[in-house]
């Protein structure tokens, strides 16, 4: 952040901003810790620090964990029982001695997966289908699906899933904080377009 | 001769029900217009709990009329506090996390949808079937239930419970085909006064950020020329364009639809590689769904039932 922008905070925190200059303040995170540690500094210096300085976040990760909705996948079960294979077949494949009496193993372990797991998300699916407006909740904030093929390609899959499973919950999580934000600024927007529309008809 | 009487009795009645399918009957008329000027003329000091699923948020809201402005104020009472302070139509949102800023909007983002605030209730009675139903004891106090029925039977029930005095609400609550609540506000007090609120009549004086033009957040047009093949009746779209997610920073087509009294906000944008699909998300009874639809992923989110969710993503298509 350069020192110019810094230097608007302070100003901000001090009061001495016109209103253009505070509209062009739009924050990130780091310019937040900054803006509070400014209104901190204002504070001391004006003597209205209370007597005992809480650094407290737990609120905030209470906060965080309120507004987390709940994840319902349909492939979570199939994940968890995979996954908890994948994991201990990893443990064991530390020793190379082991390592290809397992491999047979694994092969047959991950044949038996896939048939539970499909079995599994046909039932869902049904669920899903299901004229009943809310099918059974579940609260694993993890999505995503394993299903290695043979050791030497588990490893890469596994990432791979995992990391579009955290993509997608990150798009699912910032769809819903958007609704809200669009519920709050609807009325300016609907405002916003009659007047639009005024305009144009003047 | 009985017979005939009968035959053109019912022609009658049922002619004027078909000519006139939607007309509310003045008792409804009657409370919602009671709701709107308590909401709008009274001076109160309500607190609430919003219940979702497992979560509970307890809130405190006043409002009042002073020296010919209309003053409200919203805080949450647990956690960091969040404040929304309304004089007239400007609201400014309070949280230490952030600078405060100040917005122009007619209703606040209180716990009553805002077409309640305007004379355009009634026409709720196009998609809800509008009843007054039994009398109870809420909040301490005798409580008329107003029921909004949905007519096509594909969204939510809305209850709101007012209070027979004033008119203003006690409880709300969305309501599952199966009779259950999914998400509920509950009155714990309310206070109705002939004068304003002591700190109401402080915010008229206090000096308040300057209302942010939104206009500078100009939008770009959608990518695609989106059509959707049959909206749920009642539904329209009041808002489209294409804009980055404030969280994830990731770029969509956006549509915002109500039918006045539920927000349904739908995104169209890039597939997410190996996404889980469809998957869903519950909170209290807010839906959020997502599919991926081959070129596209669609998310939709609003207090709906998954099956109308889907059916407003299979409807869904490129002109």
């Amino acid at each position: 952040m350069s020192t110019s922008r810094n230097e608007k905070l302070s100003a901000f925190v001090d009061n001495e901003l016109t209103t253009e200059e505070m509209q062009c303040l739009e924050l990130d995170e780091v310019q937040q810790s900054t803006w509070m540690r400014y209104n901190l500094i204002g504070d001391v210096m004006r003597d209205d620090v209370p007597a005992q300085l809480q650094f407290d976040i737990t609120d905030r990760i209470a906060d965080a964990l309120e507004n987390e909705a709940t994840l319902v996948s349909l492939e979570q079960k199939k994940v968890s029982f995979g996954q908890r294979v994948v994991d201990k077949l990893a443990n064991v494949t530390q020793f190379p001695v082991l390592q290809r009496t397992v491999q047979v193993g694994v092969a047959a372990t991950v044949a038996a997966v896939a048939v539970v797991g499909v079995n599994q998300y046909a039932g869902q699916q049904e669920v899903l289908e299901d004229t009943s407006p809310i099918p059974v909740l579940q609260t694993i904030p993890t999505a995503g699906s394993a299903s290695p093929v043979s050791l030497s390609t588990q490893r890469p899959i596994l990432e791979q899933r995992s990391q579009s499973a955290t993509q997608q919950q990150q798009r699912l999580n910032s769809a819903y904080f958007e609704h809200q934000k669009m519920m709050k600024l609807k009325q300016t927007q609907v405002e916003a377009e009659k007047e639009d529309k005024d305009n144009k008809q003047q | 001769m009985r017979a005939i009487f009968a035959l053109c009795f019912s022609l009658i009645t049922g002619g004027a029900a078909l000519a006139n399918p939607v007309e509310t009957s003045p008792k409804v008329t009657l409370w919602l217009e009671k709701l709107q000027h308590g909401l709008q003329g009274l001076n109160y000091d309500i607190s609430y709990v919003h219940v979702r699923g497992n979560h509970v948020e307890p809130y405190r809201w006043l409002h009042g009329n002073f020296e010919g402005h209309e003053l409200e104020y919203l805080m949450t009472l647990n956690g960091r506090p969040k404040e929304l302070v309304r004089k007239n139509n400007v609201i400014s949102h309070f949280d230490v996390e952030r600078p405060p800023f100040s917005l122009q909007e007619t209703a606040l983002f209180g716990p009553v949808p805002e077409i309640f605030y305007t004379d355009k209730a009634s026409e709720l009675n196009q998609f809800y079937e509008i009843v007054v139903a039994g009398k109870s004891r809420v909040s301490g106090k005798p409580a008329q239930l107003l029921r909004f029925n949905a007519r096509d039977g594909e969204r939510y029930d809305f209850w709101i419970w007012l209070d027979m005095q004033t008119g203003l609400p006690l409880k709300t609550a969305f309501i599952d085909q199966k009779g259950q609540a999914l998400e509920q506000i509950q009155v714990t007090s309310l206070v109705v006064t002939e004068t304003v609120h002591p700190n109401l009549a402080k915010l008229h004086t206090a000096q308040l950020p300057q209302p942010i033009d939104l206009g500078q957040f100009s939008k770009k047009p959608l990518s695609a020329k989106w059509k959707f093949k049959a909206l749920p009746e009642g539904f329209q779209i009041i808002q489209s364009n294409q804009h980055y997610l404030s969280r994830s920073k990731e770029l969509a087509d956006y549509f915002l639809m109500s039918d006045g009294v539920v927000d349904v906000s739908v995104f169209i944008q890039q597939p997410i590689k190996q996404a889980t699909s469809p998957t869903l998300l519950h909170n209290g009874a807010t839906t959020v769904f997502f599919v991926n639809k081959g070129a596209y992923d669609v998310t939709i989110v609003g207090n709906i039932p998954l099956k109308l969710a889907r059916r407003i993503s299979d409807s869904i298509r490129i002109e």
